[in-house]
């Protein structure tokens, strides 16, 4: 087949091929990026100095609120549904993902989810009402009888955001089913893909629970009934309870797919094979499973009975068994290699390091009473930006430097990048590691001021903040070097010394289509 | 190359779409499946386990009848006076915002020994001109009490039909059980009145 590329607008608006619907994800996510950053900028600006300075507490609460969710729905997801997009089916030999149609739509739904929520913290801005300010997690009644009117256009932006998940989780599943190439079987899958297909079937599991979290809320707003409130029989904490639900395996489907991306990194930069590949396989598995009964560590405060505070405690903590597992598997990939650190391992090892950091205050707050202490503090945002940025993010970041090469079929600036992965480090720890203390000391999360003793470490973590965001217009320009103006010398068809995998044997830059002939595996390459 | 189609054609015995619209359909029916469940499923679940553990002010079915007569005939010992202690008990009534109904109790709070019955009035009015029902909702904290309230006649167990302009006196009768914690020095009887009127035809 001839390498047919349409032109044009109607290119990317009626695309069903899988490259160019990997990289409107990742374009629309790295666009949600920046958006959820300048939003942290000005939370981090108020911050600065005690006082109120810059905005009034009900603006502060909508720019947390929606840093929120357009970091979790907006960035992280889409990024990783983008990179799935890319790279599984050029991982397991297939022409494109198994139902190109609906990969289309369901990108296509979600630059219109995110113009309606942004659209009313916008209309808010210019003194249009309030966007949404109940926090990211939208507790009833907070949300259902106190919701501003915009709630209403949030549940709809929430909805839709949740049918493009499902569909890219379904399209995932059914490709990795059905599509693998000859002689690929389950167990030589790529790591990638195998927790790519974990995390798409924790989406299909509960997006839809938050679909119904919100139609409950929408039915309490608007058409009488009850669920959330106790004036008519509901329950507020029946709110929590369907939220965390649904929240839990959330936090994992923001997680699994770096898990997978570090596993293909970190074997071709130490030259060796991945360390305990099944049990890698297992653990993945476990800590899915295991997501499903922790969900009310979030809620070790709201007056569950005894009983019910220690299931929730032991099963959280059970679940560092499997998470650590991976993590000394990573450590014994790494362990006596020939390893050399160019920028997609640079940023994996600092995920290895500051996401088991994370997990470490995962556990303390896994504690019951210990987190009587800690919960509704800055150590708990500490702990889940730990994960979530230097975990998460940093693992998208790794990847898109594995294989933009691959993409692009140039060498990016390595030097522009290694500055970018030298001040996201520093800027992500300066900002990050102070907020352990002023939690631990006290200092309450979701608030525009705080007492004078907090002064000096917020200063220093707002210059953290301003500095990471600032960092990631490195990435940016490196993006655009590579990508826009394909500055850099040619990258082979491996493109790093020892790389290894299906995706690896189609040249640089990947053309259109790829595998239009199934290749047939002998051997896993892992 | 020919070796190849054949390890296909032997991987696929479907044809390829037939095969992903399978697949598809199966885990749309998974999607709808959790939604039905978050829905339908998760709210009842969760007011049957309280129920069941008496948590978040969930009320109890009213005390058996067995309860309250051993508790009237048994005669008070001084040991079991010595037992008993002094509950502070408020009273709060309050209507839905969309309830033209006012509704007081007419005793802000009471001192309550444990075991002793108690007789309290709610007054209601009704100023509108149409006769209206209504229905309390109760909700009682700290959830700890719950299952120590005890309740023999409620006004909130049934609807109460009001006329045009009508004001009546509401009876609850209620105690406190011995078994009551003695940490709880206080214990909030709040009821909701909601409209239940039906919307006449036309």
């Amino acid at each position: 087949m001839s390498d047919h590329h349409p032109t044009g607008f109607s290119r990317w608006l009626f695309t069903t091929n899988h490259k160019d619907i990997g990289s409107m994800y990742l374009i629309f996510s790295f666009a949600m990026f920046l958006t959820g950053g300048f939003m942290a900028m000005v939370i981090r600006a108020e911050l600065m100095y005690p006082g109120l300075q810059l905005i009034d507490p009900n603006f502060f609460n909508q720019m947390t609120t929606t840093h929120g969710l357009i970091m979790v729905f907006g960035a992280v997801m889409p990024a990783f549904v983008g990179l799935a997009n890319w790279m599984i089916p050029m991982m397991i030999g297939a022409p494109d993902m198994a139902l190109p149609r609906m990969n289309n739509w369901s990108f296509w739904i979600l630059p219109f989810a995110f113009a309606i929520l942004i659209g009313s913290i916008v209309v808010a801005a210019f003194g249009g009402g309030s966007a949404p300010n109940f926090g990211w997690t939208f507790y009833a009644p907070l949300s259902t009888k106190y919701g501003p009117p915009s709630t209403d256009f949030f549940i709809f932006s929430v909805h839709l955001m949740g049918i493009s998940s499902i569909m890219g989780a379904i399209n995932v599943i059914v490709t990795i089913f059905n599509m693998r190439a000859p002689g690929m079987t389950f167990m030589r899958m790529p790591l990638f893909v195998w927790t790519w297909l974990i995390t798409a079937f924790l989406l299909i599991a509960v997006m839809p629970v938050l679909a119904g979290a919100v139609t409950m809320m929408l039915m309490d707003r608007h058409f009488g009934t009850s669920f959330f409130d106790a004036a008519g029989g509901g329950d507020p904490v029946l709110f929590q309870h369907v939220f965390w639900f649904f929240g839990h395996p959330e936090v994992y489907i923001m997680i699994l797919p770096s898990f997978g991306i570090i596993s293909a990194i970190l074997p071709t930069f130490a030259r060796k094979p991945l360390f305990g590949y099944p049990s890698m396989v297992y653990a993945t598995a476990s800590i899915a499973f295991l997501s499903f009964v922790v969900w009310a560590h979030h809620m070790f405060t709201v007056g569950l009975p005894l009983a019910g505070n220690l299931f929730f405690m032991y099963m959280t903590m059970l679940i560092a068994v499997p998470t650590g597992v991976k993590v000394f598997n990573w450590v014994a990939t790494m362990w006596q290699g020939s390893m050399t650190f160019e920028v997609p391992m640079l940023f994996s090892i600092a995920f290895v390091v500051l996401f088991t950091i994370g997990g470490l205050s995962g556990l303390m707050l896994a504690i019951t009473p210990a987190d009587q202490q800690y919960q509704d503090s800055y150590f708990v945002v500490a702990h889940f930006h730990y994960v979530l940025v230097s975990g998460a993010i940093f693992g998208i970041m790794a990847g898109v430097y594995y294989w933009l090469p691959k993409w692009t079929g140039v060498m990016f600036n390595e030097t522009l990048a290694k500055a970018h992965f030298w001040c996201s480090l520093v800027m992500v720890n300066l900002l990050f590691f102070p907020m352990h203390f002023v939690g631990l000391a006290g200092m309450q999360r979701r608030i525009p001021d705080y007492p004078l003793q907090f002064a000096d470490l917020n200063f220093w973590i707002s210059i953290g903040g301003f500095g990471f965001g600032l960092s990631q217009l490195l990435l940016l320009a490196v993006v655009w070097q590579a990508c826009i103006q394909r500055k850099g010398k040619k990258a082979t068809a491996q493109v790093w010394e020892s790389a290894e995998g299906l995706e690896w044997t189609l040249p640089s830059p990947a053309p259109y289509h790829s595998f239009s002939t199934p290749p047939f595996i002998k051997a896993a390459t892992h | 190359m020919n070796k190849h189609t054949n390890q296909i054609a032997k991987h696929n015995p479907l044809p390829p779409r037939k095969k992903n619209l399978k697949l598809l359909v199966s885990l749309s029916g998974v999607v709808v499946g959790m939604f039905v469940f978050a829905i339908w499923g998760m709210p009842p679940f969760y007011n049957a386990i309280c129920k069941l553990t008496g948590l978040n002010g969930k009320v109890i079915a009213p005390a058996s009848l067995t309860d309250i007569s051993a508790n009237r005939s048994s005669q008070i010992t001084d040991k079991q006076r010595m037992d008993q202690h002094l509950i502070n008990v408020q009273f709060i009534a309050d209507t839905e915002p969309n309830m033209p109904w006012s509704f007081q109790p007419d005793l802000r709070s009471v001192r309550l020994p444990t075991g002793e019955q108690k007789q309290i009035t709610f007054t209601v009015h009704n100023p509108t001109d149409q006769d209206m029902v209504g229905q309390a909702i109760p909700s009682i904290s700290p959830a700890q009490a719950v299952a120590h309230l005890k309740k023999i006649e409620c006004f909130c167990f049934q609807q109460q039909p009001l006329k045009a302009g009508e004001t009546r006196q509401l009876t609850l009768v209620f105690y406190l059980d011995k078994e009551m914690p003695s940490n709880i020095p206080t214990v909030t009887l709040a009821y909701k009145l909601f409209d239940m009127t039906k919307p006449s035809a036309g």
